[in-house]
């Protein structure tokens, strides 16, 4: 599954780190979903997407 | 063992370094192995094989223990890392349940003593999951 996440953090200046802290995963786990190697839960994904402002269907692409 | 507490407090993003910390738990493994391999072939002498075995367990135990004590530095709930110990402790149940079945059809054939067997299939399901566990740590988690 591919998704925008890499693109939208870049766009609110936000790290990895942050990211991962402010949805409560590590860092690992949002480094495998840019990569598109980790498929979040739909809580996650719900969580990546509110945080970066966006809905979900726009941060990841099925 | 303080070296091995040093060598864990070298900190790295998450408070514990994992890749020292894989480090240690393959090192345990090794000597698991090793001291099983002993046992099994040099069986006149029980006390390097023991010694070693005990080595090996003590080590994984520690660390652990210590990953175990230090989570509070961590996420509280990763659901990757959730995913990735269910999908090990499964894979490592099945090829247990596998091995059982093969040393069911070896002790018809070759008896083998209580001992032997249950040594073995402890040691297995431990030494499955910790390799499960790295496994999936490295390959996409998608289920």
């Amino acid at each position: 599954m591919k998704n925008r996440i890499k693109e939208l953090r870049a766009k609110f200046n936000l790290t990895q780190e942050e990211l991962a802290k402010r949805v409560g995963v590590r860092r690992e786990t949002i480094v495998f979903m840019e990569q598109g190697k980790y498929n979040p839960s739909l809580q996650l994904a719900h969580d990546v997407a509110k945080v970066l402002g966006e809905k979900i269907e726009d941060v990841f692409i099925f | 063992m303080l070296g091995i507490y040093n060598i864990m407090l070298d900190k790295s993003n998450y408070g514990v370094n994992m890749k020292k910390f894989e480090k240690l738990i393959m090192f345990g493994v090794i000597a698991l192995i090793i001291g099983i391999f002993l046992e099994i072939y040099f069986p006149n002498d029980d006390f390097i094989p023991i010694n070693i075995i005990s080595f090996g367990s003590a080590m994984i135990c520690i660390v652990i223990m210590f990953k175990v004590f230090k989570r509070d530095q961590e996420p509280a709930k990763d659901e990757r890392i959730i995913k990735i110990n269910h999908m090990s402790l499964a894979n490592s149940w099945w090829l247990t349940y596998v091995v059982i079945a093969i040393l069911y059809w070896v002790n018809r054939y070759y008896p083998m003593t209580a001992d032997s067997i249950l040594g073995l299939v402890m040691f297995f399901m431990v030494v499955t999951y910790a390799i499960f566990v790295m496994y999936f740590n490295r390959k996409e988690v998608s289920y």
